[in-house]
């Protein structure tokens, strides 16, 4: 027996780095994986590169701007980094979706399969809820890495007198757009406790994103004190954010601190007593 | 003798169906026990209250003079729990040594112990399978195997035959 070496750092970290695992090996998180490396190489070397090209050239520059005025980016036009302007917008909405599909099985084919039984009597159900948390969080912040390394070398191919500027900006994009993704995977853990299915926890969460301000706005018209709840969908801040620049968008940060942190508390007081 | 398993006053209801009524009983270290009764009874439902998987609705079950749910029985009990599958996507060498990794195992002794257990249930040979090219009583096998892990206090409850 080695309960003397039992360390709940450690096991927190064995149950993040096994799901990391996990996650690459199932067929499903391939697939999300795959998916997710076709859309950001087409992104990154078609409309990103030849976006931010435009941008850089005068005689096509100003019609990049009336697209982005009609758009409501006009802002983006004032970035002197035109490769990260365009990053930013994209990165800023796709992250959080892509989340809602990889992180949606944090719980539930396991809780089916009866295989959360083999772990609980090794570790607690704190370390397994959060541990998954930080896994899922850990595949976002892997992958936010490589495609930030990747529109940086574009910058430098492209401009590479502007090599500093891009090396300053890129750990606030990352603090950024990793932290307007926390809610997602929170509310993904969330729904993974409540839900029966893949299926239906990542449907449910799409009825939350599309028709949540929508039901909300519609019961504050007759009750206005309902019209806070806005605050709680995931993503609120992010039209916002990228009509802002990095260093001003981090103003936006406490709400989707906040959102998980309230996700997180839920999902765990959920978990804590819920027969598995 | 020490007390093993303590329950006092323990009830859990379903809905409206109680599946266990004021369960009163204590186990001592060494006595060898059976827990039978026919289909219905609460035998599922007991073993998976001790076990942690479901919380009693009233009531309290010690093991080891300890809570169950606490933490200072995360890692001291064994059990094989009826039905669990493990993950279809990695291999079984790969599932056993990261429970036994998180009973304290280093990454090599976890090895060990995984395959130490998969020899003891004649498995050894299916390592580096994985659960779904095994035949049903090979999968039953292997979740012995995880549940011989380590030297702990072990549920064994194979049709509820409890092994201390």
């Amino acid at each position: 027996m080695n309960t003397n070496k039992l360390d709940a750092s450690r096991q927190f970290g064995l149950i993040a780095s096994q799901e990391l695992a996990a996650s690459f090996a199932s067929k499903r998180g391939l697939f999300v994986t795959g998916i997710f490396i076709l859309i950001w190489s087409f992104l990154l070397f078609y409309p990103i590169r030849l976006s931010a090209e435009a941008m850089h050239n005068p005689d096509i520059g100003s019609l990049m701007v009336s697209l982005l005025s009609l758009v409501g980016l006009e802002p983006l036009k004032n970035w002197l980094l035109a490769e990260f302007a365009i990053y930013w917008v994209v990165a800023l909405f796709l992250f959080p979706t892509f989340s809602l599909l990889i992180a949606a099985d944090q719980m539930i084919s396991e809780r089916n399969r009866g295989g959360l039984r083999f772990l609980t009597l090794r570790c607690s159900r704190g370390q397994i809820f959060f541990g998954r948390f930080i896994g899922h969080l850990s595949i976002q912040g892997i992958l936010l890495v490589i495609t930030l390394a990747i529109t940086y070398l574009l910058l430098l191919i492209n401009n590479s007198e502007n090599w500093l500027p891009g090396l300053q900006l890129l750990p606030l994009m990352f603090l950024n757009i990793m932290v307007s993704v926390l809610p997602f995977v929170a509310l993904m853990s969330l729904l993974s406790i409540l839900m029966s299915s893949v299926r239906m926890a990542s449907l449910m969460a799409i009825v939350i994103l599309a028709l949540g301000s929508f039901i909300i706005n519609y019961l504050a018209g007759y009750i206005p004190f309902l019209s806070l709840l806005n605050t709680w969908i995931p993503g609120v801040q992010l039209v916002h954010m990228a009509q802002s620049t990095p260093s001003i968008a981090l103003m936006s940060l406490w709400i989707p601190l906040m959102q998980t942190v309230g996700f997180l508390l839920i999902g765990y007081g959920i978990f804590r007593r819920q027969e598995i | 003798m020490s007390t093993l398993i303590e329950c006092r006053g323990l009830n859990k209801s379903y809905g409206q169906k109680k599946a266990l009524k004021n369960i009163d009983f204590e186990i001592q270290a060494g006595q060898p026990i059976a827990l039978v009764g026919p289909n219905g009874a609460g035998k599922s439902t007991l073993f998976s209250i001790l076990s942690g998987y479901m919380p009693a609705t009233s009531g309290q079950a010690k093991i080891l003079g300890y809570p169950v749910g606490s933490h200072e029985l995360i890692g001291r009990i064994g059990a094989l729990p009826q039905d669990a599958l493990f993950d279809p996507n990695l291999t079984i060498l790969q599932q056993l040594s990261f429970l036994a990794r998180l009973q304290g195992f280093s990454r090599q002794e976890s090895l060990a112990e995984a395959e130490r257990t998969l020899d003891l249930m004649q498995l050894l040979s299916i390592k580096n399978e994985k659960i779904t090219a095994l035949s049903h009583g090979m999968k039953k096998r292997v979740a012995i195997a995880q549940a011989l892990m380590g030297q702990r206090f072990q549920f064994v409850p194979l049709r509820w035959l409890l092994i201390i």
